[in-house]
């Protein structure tokens, strides 16, 4: 019960987290270090709380990988492809500190 | 015998081991002997390669003195190619063909850059390299040297490829022998390494300092790390220092040139090196201005600008974060690769959140980052390399948790993404540019044979007046058509090939560039006439004809001259108001004499001096027009600043023309573009002489203690008062150190003349009594070179005592 406790909330935070990024990616204009290492730091604070392995960091740079490069294909270098791409890159980082301590 | 049996045998098994990487090798280098059809050249660009069409010429006329061989005569070090032309004068008397040369050059780029990428993700992933696992580091690395051979750093640009480019194949192959050296400590790798950059030594030059400094720097500092950190190794310090001390003196030739270049405080590298204000400011300023062009998502998803193969793009970063995913171990090289990947991105793209944006912005006080300001273009080379490492390795990951057979189906797909990504490249249509704002120009051309006859018959012109060209550029190239559909258009033939100065553009004739313009739409000839005297121009070079002119380039780059003159028929108009009979004609080409009467020789001494002030404001914030309404008969005039007339002269004597009676006459002679003689008679009181070169504090005059020996005598003006002996071009003779041991005019009597010229104030004391005396002219810089290529001589002499050593043993 606990477990499964855990796991919802777990779910939760990182489905508010993909909510919260995606948001900035395609609602905000401009880019705001705030929000970028608000997330980030979030992120790190996810990490820390459900122990989320560098996998799992690595796979939400896949998704963003992937929708960057539709946004590619699409739109060329535009300002959202852009922002997908900065994300991928932050995430790709945190993904290879988490490696690095593990 | 049976030890080179032996090696001969090892030697045999490598290549058997290695056939699939040498015969992709091959391939590549064979690929470009395609990109061209016979007789066709691709040499322009922004810096152009005239030294592929004829590096004999290009290295006399401009690798042997640090003077610039067109227009003003800048002082600036050009010495930094001499190997390297050398080189490539020798490929050219084995194959007497420009379009070898070109193959040759484009040859090693595809087969250098794929071939030491191989070796050097070959070296990496070595320690993985278990009996079954070899199979797998090849293919990984053969797939990275593709990836890299065929990315849009070494492709994209190939068109208009700086000497600069050269770091495409560059890079990896002394990246490859210093890791070698760093892992084994054998000196054999720092040999090797030392006899490269020697022979491309123009790509280590410190007047074109973005390329070494962005890639070496970084690399070093990766080998270094990675020696220590991941393979526990020491580092070879003494072996490299040795080596660091005999490349400093292998290269002291040009490095010591350009260091003293840079420190002069007249010159742009100056101001960009060590002016904190200004130089920071234009490199800040710069930087802001194109800060939008860097972009991460195209430097993660690489490829040529062509939007039908975008699709392709996804492949190297999907394996990147695969081999993450699929990667259990922490590798500390992987983590190190990816560290550097990083860094090169950031430098790369700098949009990386604000704070990333600003902490780059902080870098530009380094002094010296300005040299970055194009960071987006800068950087590249060094980021497409950590990319295709972090590549390699990552593929070698996925590789680990593939069946064999599946390696085989994923290498032929990347292969083929690879292909198809830059097709445009392999296939050499991106050589088959069209030159911007023309009229579907390519930038290959068939060399019109009329061209070149004149620019031979250019060769043979024994004196040493300069040469204007027309049509006039936007700035400093000459356009030369083909005669297929094609134009050269780059740094003038004409003065890098066959020695003369010449004009060809706007920048070529600063400050005079917007009156030039001005009088040439008001048809002032006599002020344009006048001008070409001040310019010392005997020659007026016309390319006749619309199709060089506005049929083929009816913006681009004649933008400027096209206001002033509007087609080819006006043009030859002009030019026939400006000039004073033909002396050469071959098809479209015609050389003409410019006005006679104005004509000013290189020297000559001013019969009226004329004072003007600085009350006129130009784009270059001075009066260029001070010539314009003179009135006086005689072109002998010189023009001198009036806060510089009054240093000389009384203030009464310049606020009029000064006229100056019985001045002496003059006969003189270069020796070569840096040294002349001038042997000055029948002098009678103080007289200025004029040296129509860009003045430079370098020029000192002395008075020589010898008799100048008898000569022909080609040319006489004025009634004889300045005539000319065969000019010579001596680089070195026992007569080079002459002036080692004389006394040079005071630099208090070395002014500005004629808005630019060399002019000096010399008394009858500077000379010992004599009627006829013999002074010198002299550009001290060039000493600097004399002194530094001895040492590099003793280097290389050391260098191949050196090598016979390693040799023995």
């Amino acid at each position: 019960m606990e477990n499964e406790t855990y796991k919802g909330k777990k779910s939760a935070a990182i489905t508010i987290l993909i909510i919260a990024l995606l948001t900035d990616i395609f609602f905000i204009t401009g880019s705001s270090d705030f929000i970028t290492f608000g997330l980030l730091g979030c992120y790190g604070i996810g990490i820390k709380v459900y122990k989320l392995s560098s996998n799992a960091t690595f796979l939400l740079c896949l998704a963003f990988l992937i929708l960057a490069y539709i946004q590619f294909l699409f739109l060329g270098a535009s300002v959202t492809t852009e922002k997908t791409a900065v994300w991928f890159v932050l995430f790709f980082i945190v993904g290879l500190v988490q490696r690095f301590r593990e | 015998m049976n030890l080179l049996k032996n090696i001969i045998k090892i030697k045999f098994d490598l290549l058997e081991k290695h056939k699939l990487v040498i015969f992709i090798t091959i391939v590549l280098a064979v690929v470009p002997f395609f990109w061209l059809k016979p007789g066709e050249l691709e040499l322009g660009g922004d810096s152009s390669r005239l030294y592929l069409y004829d590096p004999g010429s290009y290295l006399q006329f401009t690798s042997l003195y640090s003077v610039d061989p067109s227009g003003m005569g800048k002082l600036i070090p050009n010495q930094n190619m001499l190997p390297f032309l050398l080189l490539l004068q020798l490929f050219y008397n084995i194959f007497h063909s420009s379009y070898i040369l070109i193959y040759l050059l484009n040859s090693l780029k595809l087969s250098g850059s794929f071939f030491f990428m191989y070796l050097i993700i070959a070296e990496i992933l070595k320690k993985h390299g278990e009996k079954d696992k070899i199979f797998l580091i090849d293919v990984a690395g053969i797939l990275t040297g593709l990836f890299y051979t065929f990315s849009s750093s070494v492709g994209e640009n190939i068109h208009a490829a700086l000497l600069t480019h050269n770091q495409v194949f560059l890079n990896p192959m002394i990246f490859y022998l210093i890791l070698r050296f760093f892992i084994t400590h054998q000196s054999k790798y720092i040999w090797f390494t030392l006899l490269i950059t020697l022979i491309f030594s123009p790509n280590f030059t410190l007047l074109a300092p973005p390329a070494p400094f962005s890639f070496y720097p970084l690399a070093f500092f990766f080998i270094a790390l990675y020696t220590s950190i991941v393979l526990k190794k020491s580092l070879p310090w003494k072996k490299l220092l040795f080596g660091l001390f005999l490349f400093v003196g292998i290269h002291s030739f040009h490095i010591i040139p350009d260091v003293t270049h840079i420190f002069d405080q007249g010159s742009a590298f100056n101001e960009r090196a060590f002016g904190t204000g200004t130089a920071r400011n234009e490199g800040l300023e710069y930087f802001n201005a194109v800060l939008g062009l860097g972009k991460v998502s195209l430097n993660i998803f690489s490829t040529y600008s062509t939007h039908q193969v975008r699709w392709t793009t996804f492949a190297v970063p999907l394996v990147i974060i695969l081999g993450f995913i699929l990667c259990k171990k922490r590798q500390s090289d992987l983590f190190l690769i990816s560290a550097f990947f990083f860094i090169t991105l950031f430098l790369a793209s700098a949009n990386i959140t604000h704070i990333g944006v600003e902490f780059y912005r902080r870098l530009f006080y380094i002094p010296g980052f300005s040299m970055f300001r194009v960071f987006y273009g800068q950087w590249q080379w060094v980021y497409t390399f950590f990319y295709a490492l972090l590549f390699g390795y990552s593929l070698f990951i996925v590789f680990l948790r593939v069946k064999r057979k599946y390696i085989f189906i994923l290498s032929g797909f990347l292969i083929s993404l690879f292909i198809f990504n830059s097709w445009i490249f392999i296939s050499g249509q991106i050589l088959r540019r069209i030159h911007w704002g023309s009229n579907n120009m390519t930038s290959i051309i068939k060399m019109d044979p009329n061209y070149e006859k004149t620019l031979a018959f250019l060769k043979t012109i024994p004196n040493d007046g300069k040469i204007f060209n027309f049509p006039f550029t936007d700035f400093s190239y000459q356009v030369i058509p083909g005669v297929n559909n094609g134009a050269y258009i780059g740094t003038s033939p004409t003065a890098y090939l066959s020695g003369k100065k010449d004009f060809s553009g706007y920048s070529d004739i600063a400050p005079f560039s917007n009156i030039f313009l001005k009088l040439a739409k008001e048809k002032n000839y006599v002020a344009i006439k006048r001008l070409f005297g001040i310019l010392s121009v005997k020659y007026i070079f016309h390319i006749a004809g619309p199709k060089a002119y506005e049929v083929s380039f009816p913006t681009f780059p004649y933008s400027l001259f096209h206001d002033a003159i509007s087609d080819s028929n006006s043009l030859t108009d002009f030019v026939d108001k400006v000039t004073d009979g033909k002396v050469f004609q071959q098809g479209n080409y015609f050389v003409y004499y410019a006005d006679k009467t104005s004509y000013l020789p290189h020297f000559y001494i001013p019969t009226t001096l004329l004072a003007y002030d600085n009350d006129k404001d130009d784009w270059y914030g001075k009066n260029a027009s001070f010539f314009v309404d003179n009135i006086v008969s005689d072109p002998r005039v010189g023009y001198i600043y009036r806060d510089t007339c009054v240093k000389l002269f009384s203030s009464l004597d310049c606020k009029q023309n000064i006229k100056k009676e019985n001045v002496p006459s003059i006969i003189y002679k270069r020796v070569n573009p840096i040294k002349y003689r001038v042997e000055v008679s029948g002098v009678t009181g103080p007289f200025v002489l004029v040296f129509s070169d860009q003045f430079h504090k370098d020029w000192k005059v002395y008075v020589s203690k010898k008799e100048h020996k008898k000569e022909k005598i080609q040319r006489g003006y004025f009634n004889g008062s300045i005539q000319e002996y065969r000019h010579e071009d001596i680089f070195f003779n026992d007569s080079t150190f002459e002036t080692l041991d004389m006394k040079s005019i005071s630099e208090n009597r070395h002014f500005t003349m004629n808005g630019y010229a060399n002019a000096w104030y010399i008394m009858p004391t500077d000379f010992s009594g004599n009627e006829k005396n013999e002074i010198i002219i002299e550009m001290v810089g060039q000493r600097i070179f004399y002194y530094s290529l001895a040492i590099t001589f003793v280097s290389i002499f050391i260098f191949i005592l050196y090598g016979i050593k390693l040799l023995k043993r």
